[in-house]
Protein backbone atom coordinates (compact mmCIF):
# COMPACT_ATOMS: atom_id res chain seq x y z
CA UNK A 1 0.00 0.00 0.00
CA UNK A 2 1.11 3.41 -0.72
CA UNK A 3 1.10 5.76 1.94
CA UNK A 4 0.24 9.54 1.48
CA UNK A 5 3.61 11.54 0.45
CA UNK A 6 2.85 14.80 1.86
CA UNK A 7 2.25 16.29 5.28
CA UNK A 8 0.19 19.16 4.98
CA UNK A 9 -0.87 18.35 1.15
CA UNK A 10 2.30 19.73 -0.53
CA UNK A 11 5.43 18.21 0.76
CA UNK A 12 6.68 14.81 1.39
CA UNK A 13 7.62 13.86 5.02
CA UNK A 14 11.48 13.24 6.77
CA UNK A 15 10.31 9.72 7.09
CA UNK A 16 9.59 9.13 3.25
CA UNK A 17 13.42 10.80 2.09
CA UNK A 18 14.65 7.86 5.21
CA UNK A 19 12.80 5.25 3.06
CA UNK A 20 13.47 6.38 -0.16
CA UNK A 21 17.17 6.26 0.94
CA UNK A 22 16.97 3.18 2.60
CA UNK A 23 15.67 2.04 -0.36
CA UNK A 24 12.40 0.43 1.94
CA UNK A 25 9.68 1.86 -0.74
CA UNK A 26 8.02 -0.28 -3.06
CA UNK A 27 8.68 1.04 -6.79
CA UNK A 28 5.19 2.76 -7.06
CA UNK A 29 5.80 4.66 -4.07
CA UNK A 30 9.70 5.64 -4.97
CA UNK A 31 8.27 7.00 -8.41
CA UNK A 32 5.72 9.20 -6.85
CA UNK A 33 8.29 10.94 -4.19
CA UNK A 34 10.94 10.97 -7.08
CA UNK A 35 8.89 12.76 -9.25
CA UNK A 36 7.55 14.99 -6.38
CA UNK A 37 11.34 15.84 -5.76
CA UNK A 38 12.06 16.66 -9.67
CA UNK A 39 9.08 19.36 -8.88
CA UNK A 40 9.41 20.67 -5.51
CA UNK A 41 12.89 22.68 -4.88
CA UNK A 42 11.63 22.27 -1.21
CA UNK A 43 11.11 18.72 -0.57
CA UNK A 44 14.17 18.47 -2.97
CA UNK A 45 16.51 20.58 -0.10
CA UNK A 46 15.49 18.50 2.43
CA UNK A 47 16.15 15.29 1.12
CA UNK A 48 19.54 16.25 0.34
CA UNK A 49 19.92 17.50 3.73
CA UNK A 50 18.98 14.55 4.79
CA UNK A 51 20.79 12.31 2.17
CA UNK A 52 23.50 14.55 3.54
CA UNK A 53 23.10 13.89 7.39
CA UNK A 54 22.95 10.36 6.67
CA UNK A 55 26.34 9.80 4.68
CA UNK A 56 28.26 12.08 6.82
CA UNK A 57 26.89 10.15 9.79
CA UNK A 58 27.98 6.48 8.42
CA UNK A 59 31.12 8.54 7.62
CA UNK A 60 31.96 9.20 11.09
CA UNK A 61 30.98 5.73 11.99
CA UNK A 62 33.30 4.23 10.23
CA UNK A 63 36.05 6.53 11.11
CA UNK A 64 35.27 5.90 14.72
CA UNK A 65 35.77 2.07 14.24
CA UNK A 66 38.94 2.04 12.61
CA UNK A 67 40.47 1.14 15.94
CA UNK A 68 40.39 -2.43 16.62
CA UNK A 69 36.91 -3.23 18.63
CA UNK A 70 37.31 -4.61 21.71
CA UNK A 71 37.61 -8.52 20.17
CA UNK A 72 40.17 -7.68 18.51
CA UNK A 73 42.75 -6.23 20.91
CA UNK A 74 46.09 -7.01 21.42
CA UNK A 75 46.60 -9.21 18.14
CA UNK A 76 49.15 -7.65 16.31
CA UNK A 77 52.57 -9.34 17.93
CA UNK A 78 51.19 -12.50 19.38
CA UNK A 79 50.55 -15.93 18.31
CA UNK A 80 47.95 -17.58 16.56
CA UNK A 81 45.42 -19.35 18.91
CA UNK A 82 46.12 -22.40 19.78
CA UNK A 83 42.04 -23.34 19.80
CA UNK A 84 41.27 -25.33 16.97
CA UNK A 85 38.67 -24.32 14.91
CA UNK A 86 37.62 -20.88 13.53
CA UNK A 87 35.50 -19.81 16.46
CA UNK A 88 38.14 -19.08 19.04
CA UNK A 89 40.75 -18.03 17.01
CA UNK A 90 40.28 -14.66 16.43
CA UNK A 91 39.89 -13.70 20.05
CA UNK A 92 41.83 -15.58 21.67
CA UNK A 93 44.71 -13.99 20.01
CA UNK A 94 45.61 -12.38 23.72
CA UNK A 95 49.08 -12.90 25.76
CA UNK A 96 47.58 -14.65 28.32
CA UNK A 97 44.79 -16.24 26.88
CA UNK A 98 45.49 -19.00 24.07
CA UNK A 99 44.12 -22.24 25.45
CA UNK A 100 41.36 -23.93 24.81
CA UNK A 101 39.20 -22.48 27.30
CA UNK A 102 39.76 -20.23 29.71
CA UNK A 103 42.79 -20.08 32.14
CA UNK A 104 40.96 -18.65 34.98
CA UNK A 105 44.24 -18.64 36.72
CA UNK A 106 45.89 -16.22 34.70
CA UNK A 107 42.47 -14.37 34.60
CA UNK A 108 42.37 -13.60 37.80
CA UNK A 109 45.83 -12.62 37.86
CA UNK A 110 45.65 -9.94 34.94
CA UNK A 111 42.38 -8.70 36.67
CA UNK A 112 39.74 -9.73 33.63
CA UNK A 113 36.69 -10.60 34.69
CA UNK A 114 36.30 -13.66 34.47
CA UNK A 115 32.95 -14.49 32.39
CA UNK A 116 33.63 -11.73 30.41
CA UNK A 117 37.04 -13.88 29.38
CA UNK A 118 35.46 -16.92 29.11
CA UNK A 119 32.91 -15.50 26.81
CA UNK A 120 35.80 -14.07 24.71
CA UNK A 121 37.78 -16.89 24.48
CA UNK A 122 35.45 -20.19 26.14
CA UNK A 123 33.12 -20.13 23.40
CA UNK A 124 33.52 -23.61 22.03
CA UNK A 125 33.79 -25.45 25.25
CA UNK A 126 30.57 -23.39 26.76
CA UNK A 127 28.47 -24.19 23.44
CA UNK A 128 29.57 -28.09 23.81
CA UNK A 129 28.27 -27.96 27.47
CA UNK A 130 24.88 -26.71 25.76
CA UNK A 131 24.68 -28.79 22.81
CA UNK A 132 26.21 -31.73 24.25
CA UNK A 133 28.51 -32.37 21.88
CA UNK A 134 32.14 -32.61 22.93
CA UNK A 135 34.10 -29.93 22.11
CA UNK A 136 36.93 -29.38 19.75
CA UNK A 137 40.25 -31.11 21.63
CA UNK A 138 42.46 -28.38 21.75
CA UNK A 139 46.20 -28.90 21.77
CA UNK A 140 48.39 -28.95 24.68
CA UNK A 141 48.06 -25.11 26.35
CA UNK A 142 51.67 -23.53 26.13
CA UNK A 143 53.22 -23.45 29.07
CA UNK A 144 52.21 -20.74 32.08
CA UNK A 145 54.96 -18.65 32.91
CA UNK A 146 54.38 -18.29 36.49
CA UNK A 147 53.54 -21.31 38.95
CA UNK A 148 50.14 -21.53 39.40
CA UNK A 149 50.10 -23.57 43.06
CA UNK A 150 49.02 -20.68 44.65
CA UNK A 151 46.47 -19.10 41.73
CA UNK A 152 43.45 -18.97 42.69
CA UNK A 153 39.78 -18.02 40.45
CA UNK A 154 36.65 -16.20 41.79
CA UNK A 155 33.04 -16.16 39.93
CA UNK A 156 29.70 -15.73 41.17
CA UNK A 157 27.86 -19.35 39.59
CA UNK A 158 24.60 -17.73 38.34
CA UNK A 159 21.77 -20.54 39.18
CA UNK A 160 21.24 -22.74 42.27
CA UNK A 161 22.85 -25.48 39.93
CA UNK A 162 26.35 -26.24 40.46
CA UNK A 163 28.59 -28.82 37.91
CA UNK A 164 32.03 -29.47 38.41
CA UNK A 165 33.71 -31.50 35.25
CA UNK A 166 36.76 -33.23 35.92
CA UNK A 167 38.18 -33.73 31.81
CA UNK A 168 40.73 -36.45 33.20
CA UNK A 169 41.24 -38.50 36.06
CA UNK A 170 44.85 -38.56 37.59
CA UNK A 171 46.48 -41.36 39.11
CA UNK A 172 47.58 -38.51 42.12
CA UNK A 173 45.55 -35.70 43.70
CA UNK A 174 41.89 -34.99 45.20
CA UNK A 175 38.94 -32.52 44.84
CA UNK A 176 38.30 -31.00 47.65
CA UNK A 177 34.86 -29.43 48.17
CA UNK A 178 33.54 -27.00 50.79
CA UNK A 179 30.77 -25.05 51.18
CA UNK A 180 31.04 -20.92 51.91
CA UNK A 181 28.38 -18.55 53.31
CA UNK A 182 29.76 -16.14 50.96
CA UNK A 183 28.39 -15.53 47.06
CA UNK A 184 31.07 -16.39 45.00
CA UNK A 185 32.71 -19.62 43.89
CA UNK A 186 36.67 -20.26 44.44
CA UNK A 187 39.04 -23.13 42.89
CA UNK A 188 42.30 -23.14 43.29
CA UNK A 189 44.86 -26.02 41.79
CA UNK A 190 47.63 -27.37 44.44
CA UNK A 191 50.71 -28.81 43.71
CA UNK A 192 49.85 -28.74 39.69
CA UNK A 193 52.79 -28.08 36.94
CA UNK A 194 51.12 -24.88 35.28
CA UNK A 195 48.70 -27.30 32.88
CA UNK A 196 46.03 -27.84 34.23
CA UNK A 197 43.23 -25.34 33.70
CA UNK A 198 39.61 -23.65 34.83
CA UNK A 199 36.79 -22.89 32.69
CA UNK A 200 34.72 -20.62 34.39
CA UNK A 201 30.76 -21.11 32.39
CA UNK A 202 27.79 -19.97 34.03
CA UNK A 203 26.67 -22.96 35.85
CA UNK A 204 29.86 -23.99 37.33
CA UNK A 205 33.61 -25.35 36.34
CA UNK A 206 35.42 -27.20 33.80
CA UNK A 207 39.24 -28.42 35.18
CA UNK A 208 40.97 -29.26 32.14
CA UNK A 209 43.64 -31.34 33.70
CA UNK A 210 45.95 -33.96 32.33
CA UNK A 211 45.80 -37.87 33.45
CA UNK A 212 49.38 -37.80 34.16
CA UNK A 213 48.72 -34.47 37.11
CA UNK A 214 49.03 -34.90 40.42
CA UNK A 215 47.64 -31.89 41.23
CA UNK A 216 44.80 -31.21 43.72
CA UNK A 217 41.97 -28.72 43.49
CA UNK A 218 40.67 -27.20 46.18
CA UNK A 219 36.56 -26.17 45.10
CA UNK A 220 34.45 -23.98 47.47
CA UNK A 221 30.74 -22.99 46.58
CA UNK A 222 28.36 -20.37 47.72
CA UNK A 223 25.59 -21.45 50.29
CA UNK A 224 23.07 -21.05 47.50
CA UNK A 225 23.82 -23.85 45.54
CA UNK A 226 21.13 -26.32 46.44
CA UNK A 227 22.67 -29.13 43.58
CA UNK A 228 26.53 -30.28 43.39
CA UNK A 229 27.10 -32.41 40.37
CA UNK A 230 30.99 -33.81 40.13
CA UNK A 231 31.92 -35.17 36.87
CA UNK A 232 35.69 -36.65 36.09
CA UNK A 233 36.35 -37.87 32.70
CA UNK A 234 32.70 -37.73 31.95
CA UNK A 235 31.25 -40.24 34.89
CA UNK A 236 29.38 -38.56 37.45
CA UNK A 237 31.29 -39.24 41.03
CA UNK A 238 28.75 -37.63 43.40
CA UNK A 239 26.18 -35.12 43.21
CA UNK A 240 24.77 -33.45 46.31
CA UNK A 241 21.95 -32.19 47.26
CA UNK A 242 20.62 -29.24 49.14
CA UNK A 243 20.40 -31.09 52.56
CA UNK A 244 23.94 -32.75 51.90
CA UNK A 245 25.48 -29.48 51.36
CA UNK A 246 24.11 -27.23 53.82
CA UNK A 247 25.77 -29.97 56.04
CA UNK A 248 28.90 -30.05 54.35
CA UNK A 249 32.17 -29.31 55.76
CA UNK A 250 34.75 -30.50 53.38
CA UNK A 251 34.98 -33.35 51.27
CA UNK A 252 37.47 -35.40 49.60
CA UNK A 253 37.29 -37.05 46.84
CA UNK A 254 40.12 -38.62 45.98
CA UNK A 255 40.99 -38.56 41.70
CA UNK A 256 42.85 -42.22 41.94
CA UNK A 257 39.67 -43.91 42.33
CA UNK A 258 38.13 -43.30 39.45
CA UNK A 259 38.31 -45.11 36.11
CA UNK A 260 38.45 -44.13 32.74
CA UNK A 261 42.04 -43.42 33.13
CA UNK B 1 23.10 -21.30 10.13
CA UNK B 2 24.34 -23.19 13.73
CA UNK B 3 25.49 -21.25 16.81
CA UNK B 4 28.50 -21.60 15.97
CA UNK B 5 28.50 -20.19 12.36
CA UNK B 6 26.23 -17.44 14.05
CA UNK B 7 29.03 -16.47 16.53
CA UNK B 8 31.81 -16.46 14.37
CA UNK B 9 29.48 -14.48 11.60
CA UNK B 10 28.04 -11.74 14.00
CA UNK B 11 30.53 -11.43 17.32
CA UNK B 12 32.87 -8.62 16.41
CA UNK B 13 29.96 -6.69 14.91
CA UNK B 14 27.06 -7.08 17.59
CA UNK B 15 30.44 -5.79 19.33
CA UNK B 16 30.92 -3.00 17.87
CA UNK B 17 27.61 -1.94 17.37
CA UNK B 18 27.17 -2.04 21.21
CA UNK B 19 30.01 -0.61 22.12
CA UNK B 20 28.31 2.16 19.64
CA UNK B 21 25.62 1.97 21.42
CA UNK B 22 26.77 2.16 24.98
CA UNK B 23 30.32 4.05 24.99
CA UNK B 24 31.25 0.98 26.69
CA UNK B 25 33.11 -1.79 25.40
CA UNK B 26 32.91 -3.75 28.44
CA UNK B 27 29.51 -3.36 28.48
CA UNK B 28 29.31 -4.26 25.25
CA UNK B 29 31.25 -7.19 25.71
CA UNK B 30 28.90 -8.55 28.34
CA UNK B 31 25.50 -7.84 26.76
CA UNK B 32 27.24 -9.31 23.67
CA UNK B 33 28.02 -12.42 25.44
CA UNK B 34 24.68 -12.58 27.58
CA UNK B 35 23.06 -12.10 23.95
CA UNK B 36 25.16 -15.11 22.92
CA UNK B 37 24.35 -17.28 25.94
CA UNK B 38 20.62 -16.71 25.87
CA UNK B 39 20.48 -17.81 22.30
CA UNK B 40 22.22 -21.42 23.49
CA UNK B 41 19.82 -21.39 26.20
CA UNK B 42 16.47 -20.16 24.43
CA UNK B 43 17.53 -20.10 20.67
CA UNK B 44 14.99 -18.28 18.39
CA UNK B 45 11.76 -19.62 18.00
CA UNK B 46 11.63 -18.55 14.25
CA UNK B 47 15.33 -19.07 12.65
CA UNK B 48 14.87 -17.08 9.69
CA UNK B 49 16.44 -14.05 11.03
CA UNK B 50 19.00 -14.61 14.15
CA UNK B 51 20.92 -11.67 13.38
CA UNK B 52 18.20 -9.73 13.93
CA UNK B 53 17.08 -11.38 16.92
CA UNK B 54 20.89 -11.11 18.40
CA UNK B 55 20.64 -7.78 18.24
CA UNK B 56 17.02 -7.37 19.59
CA UNK B 57 18.04 -9.26 22.43
CA UNK B 58 21.27 -7.55 22.89
CA UNK B 59 19.57 -4.57 22.50
CA UNK B 60 16.59 -4.92 25.35
CA UNK B 61 19.71 -6.45 27.25
CA UNK B 62 21.95 -2.66 27.07
CA UNK B 63 18.41 -1.61 27.93
CA UNK B 64 17.74 -3.43 30.79
CA UNK B 65 20.85 -2.66 32.76
CA UNK B 66 20.52 0.86 32.01
CA UNK B 67 17.05 0.72 33.66
CA UNK B 68 18.68 -0.91 36.36
CA UNK B 69 21.43 1.71 36.68
CA UNK B 70 19.68 5.14 35.34
CA UNK B 71 20.06 6.55 38.77
CA UNK B 72 23.92 6.34 38.23
CA UNK B 73 24.40 5.57 34.64
CA UNK B 74 24.92 8.26 32.12
CA UNK B 75 25.89 7.30 28.54
CA UNK B 76 29.72 6.47 28.68
CA UNK B 77 31.87 8.88 27.30
CA UNK B 78 35.56 6.91 26.84
CA UNK B 79 38.18 8.95 28.62
CA UNK B 80 40.71 8.53 25.87
CA UNK B 81 41.95 6.43 23.28
CA UNK B 82 42.32 3.90 25.85
CA UNK B 83 38.49 3.89 26.31
CA UNK B 84 38.13 2.55 22.64
CA UNK B 85 41.80 1.33 21.28
CA UNK B 86 44.67 -0.37 21.95
CA UNK B 87 47.81 1.78 20.62
CA UNK B 88 47.84 2.72 17.18
CA UNK B 89 51.34 3.04 15.86
CA UNK B 90 50.78 6.98 15.26
CA UNK B 91 50.91 9.42 17.85
CA UNK B 92 49.21 11.75 15.87
CA UNK B 93 46.47 9.06 14.80
CA UNK B 94 45.78 7.95 18.01
CA UNK B 95 45.47 11.42 19.18
CA UNK B 96 43.04 12.26 16.25
CA UNK B 97 41.67 8.83 16.59
CA UNK B 98 41.13 9.44 20.14
CA UNK B 99 39.18 12.60 19.66
CA UNK B 100 37.01 11.60 17.04
CA UNK B 101 35.73 8.36 19.02
CA UNK B 102 35.00 11.10 21.98
CA UNK B 103 33.27 13.10 19.50
CA UNK B 104 31.13 10.75 18.11
CA UNK B 105 29.93 9.46 21.89
CA UNK B 106 29.47 12.82 22.67
CA UNK B 107 27.17 13.25 20.14
CA UNK B 108 25.04 9.54 20.16
CA UNK B 109 25.02 10.93 24.28
CA UNK B 110 22.49 13.81 22.96
CA UNK B 111 19.71 11.02 20.99
CA UNK B 112 17.40 8.91 22.77
CA UNK B 113 18.23 5.33 23.52
CA UNK B 114 15.68 4.35 20.90
CA UNK B 115 16.97 7.50 18.49
CA UNK B 116 20.64 5.95 19.26
CA UNK B 117 19.14 2.35 18.70
CA UNK B 118 17.78 3.03 15.31
CA UNK B 119 20.45 4.94 13.85
CA UNK B 120 22.87 2.31 15.11
CA UNK B 121 21.48 -1.03 13.97
CA UNK B 122 20.55 1.23 10.42
CA UNK B 123 24.49 1.88 10.14
CA UNK B 124 24.29 -1.64 10.64
CA UNK B 125 22.49 -2.18 7.69
CA UNK B 126 18.99 -3.60 9.23
CA UNK B 127 15.66 -3.48 7.76
CA UNK B 128 13.07 -0.30 8.99
CA UNK B 129 11.23 -3.52 9.42
CA UNK B 130 13.90 -5.46 11.67
CA UNK B 131 14.68 -1.60 13.13
CA UNK B 132 11.19 -1.50 14.47
CA UNK B 133 10.90 -4.61 15.70
CA UNK B 134 13.89 -4.50 17.96
CA UNK B 135 12.95 -1.04 19.54
CA UNK B 136 8.98 -1.45 19.85
CA UNK B 137 7.80 0.65 17.08
CA UNK B 138 5.90 0.82 13.90
CA UNK B 139 7.79 0.33 10.83
CA UNK B 140 6.33 2.82 9.51
CA UNK B 141 7.71 5.33 12.09
CA UNK B 142 11.43 3.96 11.99
CA UNK B 143 12.36 6.72 8.85
CA UNK B 144 10.73 9.87 11.07
CA UNK B 145 12.53 8.72 13.77
CA UNK B 146 15.95 8.50 11.15
CA UNK B 147 15.38 11.69 10.15
CA UNK B 148 14.64 13.04 13.69
CA UNK B 149 17.93 12.11 14.70
CA UNK B 150 20.33 13.16 12.08
CA UNK B 151 18.24 16.55 11.96
CA UNK B 152 19.18 16.50 15.71
CA UNK B 153 22.42 15.80 15.02
CA UNK B 154 23.25 18.09 11.95
CA UNK B 155 25.26 20.72 13.19
CA UNK B 156 27.81 18.20 14.93
CA UNK B 157 27.37 15.73 12.26
CA UNK B 158 28.41 18.82 9.77
CA UNK B 159 31.24 20.39 11.77
CA UNK B 160 32.83 16.78 12.70
CA UNK B 161 32.67 16.02 8.85
CA UNK B 162 34.09 19.12 7.97
CA UNK B 163 36.79 18.71 10.53
CA UNK B 164 37.69 14.85 8.78
CA UNK B 165 38.05 16.63 5.36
Amino acid sequence: MIRPLVNDGQHIQDGDIIRLLDGECVPAEERLIREHLRECAECRREADELERLSEGFGRLLRHADAVPVPSERGEAGHEEAVVTGVLTRRWTRTRVLKAAAVVALIITAVGVSPARAWFIDGWQAIRSLFSGEPAVPAEPAPPVETPNAAAIVRFTPTGPTFTIEVSSAQSNGTVSLAVDPGPSASARVLGGDGREEFVVFPGGLRIMNDPTSSASYEIVVPRSITTLELTIAGRTVLSLDETELSGLERREIDLAQQPNR
Amino acid sequence: MDSDELFTEYKDDLVRYLTRLTGDSELAQDAAQESFLRMLRQPPARQDNPKAWLYTVATNIVRDIWRKQASARRLAVPAGAAAMADSPPDPHAELEQAELCRTVQQMLAKLTHKERTILLMRGEGFRHSEIAAAVGTTTKSVGTMIARALRKLASEIDSTVEALS
